[in-house]
């Protein structure tokens, strides 16, 4: 299965580096090769879950597997929306990298799911979760850009954060609901979810004071960036706490 | 101290006297606790934490009603960031720090580092938040228009959650109790160790564990754990019952979860850990939550930043 990982993963940056390249000269067809390497990437994974006899996001792998294909798909809506590139660029540059970290690391593909994960709050958890991972990163590249560029890219920036943050809202109560079923309680202070908690409560701070103080834009690009540390502490980074070693949340490293 | 002329309290109310009010409440949190040789808190229990939270909930609409400067400052978003970055900043401190109260060092016991989410400077982070909250959303609801439901929808669905989390918490209980193959059983015991009797005994027919294959350099893992248990109630018929993970079973307001299992010297499973909990005020949690799930979606259809587009 890996031998096709790399396949597919290579296809699918092809795919978006053509998609960009041709988008100069021809919109329509440079979006549509831009959708298919976000397809061939979805396609991918369901064939991984299709051989493994389980959704694949039990695994830090497989959950940056999952981001590869949400960032983009977020990153076409953001364009769309906004009538911009650079989210198209920024997104397919973050999620290749990540692809990059899965060839240089890849998973033992476990098929094993252990009685907790087995749950219907599972899937519909880690998809709204990644995804907001998806629009608050690239709210953190957008901010990184106006460092970089001077562009004014906090109006998407604003947008990315608002939705995401809905989106984290609703991972975060699926994520109690479900620990409610599973371990009797819907909120343990486990350091896992300290800190989806600061994660979540960052975010909400910038909402109230981007609606409070608009005009404080070099302190809310900032902010973002502090932001997504927080964030990719509760991803990633908790796995090397002190605390993680109580914890019963943090991913199965490959 | 205020910078200007007026004094720090008499002048323009913001950042910085919030600020202050939630630096000193955490003080005054930590020498309550310090005082108390660092032991966490003993939360009220039925009735009284019930009475504190009607109080408390009266004061704040009450208070709601004035609309002095006092209040405005209270409820207003300095106030909320503030107040936010006092429990945040706790709560980094309890996400780094291993929450584990039997391995720590005598001063991070002291200090209160290793059980930050039950001592008393988290509380009262915790409670200027639930005043800020809690005014704001009074505050709001007295207004008129469509952003008075999608305001309330998050504000009061969040004051519910963490109200009724924090008062409730001492009406939760959490113990385990270990079932035995053909043994019956009633008695549970909490975190600290004090037993108690379920209102019925579980009697454990048999305990089974499913294995996914082992593979090779790969021993089977377990995929799914069941307990076939019978309860056992005073003059009502005996019911067959199976527990397993993510299926807990409910009966007369407990809730029993299977956790884990233990093997018998001959390598076979016949023991298995159960979870009993009883939480009654579990109703007022998910209300809150399904109050703040209604928030997030109306999110996706909304955009706040008009204001803040035009230079």
């Amino acid at each position: 299965m890996n031998a096709a990982f790399s396949t597919f993963a290579l296809a699918a940056v092809a795919c978006w580096g053509g998609g960009l390249l041709t988008r100069r000269f021809h919109p329509a067809p440079g979006l549509m090769l831009y959708s298919t390497g976000i397809a061939i990437l979805a396609a991918y994974a369901g064939l991984l879950w299709w051989q493994l006899g389980r959704p694949p996001m039990r695994t830090l792998g497989e959950t940056r597997l999952l981001y590869a294909i949400l960032l983009p798909a977020v990153a076409c809506g953001v364009a769309l929306r906004w009538r911009l590139v650079w989210p198209m660029i920024y997104g397919a540059a973050m999620a290749a990298v990540f692809l990059g970290i899965n060839l240089a690391r890849p998973d033992a593909f476990d098929k094993t799911l252990m009685p907790a994960l087995q749950s219907p709050w599972f899937v519909p958890h880690v998809v709204v979760y990644i995804l907001a991972y998806a629009f608050l990163t690239a709210s953190a590249l957008g901010s990184a850009r106006f460092f970089l560029t001077g562009d004014d890219t906090l109006p998407a920036c604003d947008h990315a954060v608002w939705i995401g943050l809905a989106f984290l809202t609703m991972g975060l109560l699926f994520g109690a609901i479900w620990a409610k079923e599973a371990w009797g309680h819907y909120w343990t202070w486990d350091p896992k979810e300290t800190w989806a908690f600061l994660t979540w409560a960052i975010y909400l701070g910038y909402i109230h004071i981007r609606l409070r103080h608009c005009q404080a834009r070099r302190f809310a690009a900032g902010f973002l960036l502090a932001a997504v540390a927080i964030l990719g502490t509760c991803w990633f980074g908790v796995n090397y706490l002190p605390s993680a070693k109580t914890s019963v949340h943090t991913y199965t490293q490959p | 101290m205020g910078g200007n002329t007026k004094g720090f309290w008499s002048g323009d109310l913001g950042y910085r006297q919030a600020a202050a009010a939630t630096v000193g409440a955490i003080l005054v949190g930590w020498v309550v606790q310090f005082a108390r040789g660092g032991g966490g808190l003993i939360p009220p229990s039925w009735p009284s934490n019930a009475i504190f939270l009607a109080l408390f909930l009266g004061w704040l609409a009450l208070l709601s009603g004035s609309d002095g400067r006092l209040v405005a400052w209270l409820g207003g978003v300095p106030f909320a960031l503030v107040s936010m970055l006092g429990v945040g900043l706790l709560g980094v401190a309890g996400g780094v720090i291993p929450q584990t109260t039997d391995q720590s060092p005598e001063w991070a016991r002291a200090l209160g580092l290793d059980h930050i989410f039950s001592g008393a400077p988290f509380a009262a982070a915790l409670l200027l938040l639930l005043t800020n909250l809690g005014l704001a959303t009074f505050r709001r609801l007295r207004q008129h228009g469509p952003k008075v439901w999608f305001f309330s929808l998050n504000h009061a669905g969040l004051w519910i959650v963490l109200a009724a989390a924090m008062f409730g918490s001492g009406d939760l209980i959490r113990a385990r109790m270990i079932l035995l193959e053909g043994q019956a059983e009633a008695m549970v015991v909490d975190a600290a160790g004090r037993q108690g009797y379920l209102p019925f005994g579980l009697f454990l027919q048999k305990f089974s564990v499913e294995q996914y294959p082992a593979e090779p350099g790969r021993p089977g893992a377990p995929k799914r754990f069941t307990a076939e248990v019978t309860v056992l109630r005073k003059s009502q018929k005996f019911e067959d019952v199976r527990i397993e993970v993510n299926k807990p079973f409910r009966r007369d307001g407990w809730t029993l979860y299977l956790t884990n299992y233990e093997l018998s010297p001959n390598g076979q499973p016949n023991q298995c850990l159960i979870e009993a909990v009883r939480d009654p005020w579990l109703p007022a949690i998910y209300t809150g939550i399904f109050l703040m799930l209604g928030g997030a979606v109306a999110m996706l259809f909304r955009n706040p930043f008009a204001p803040c587009l035009q230079p």
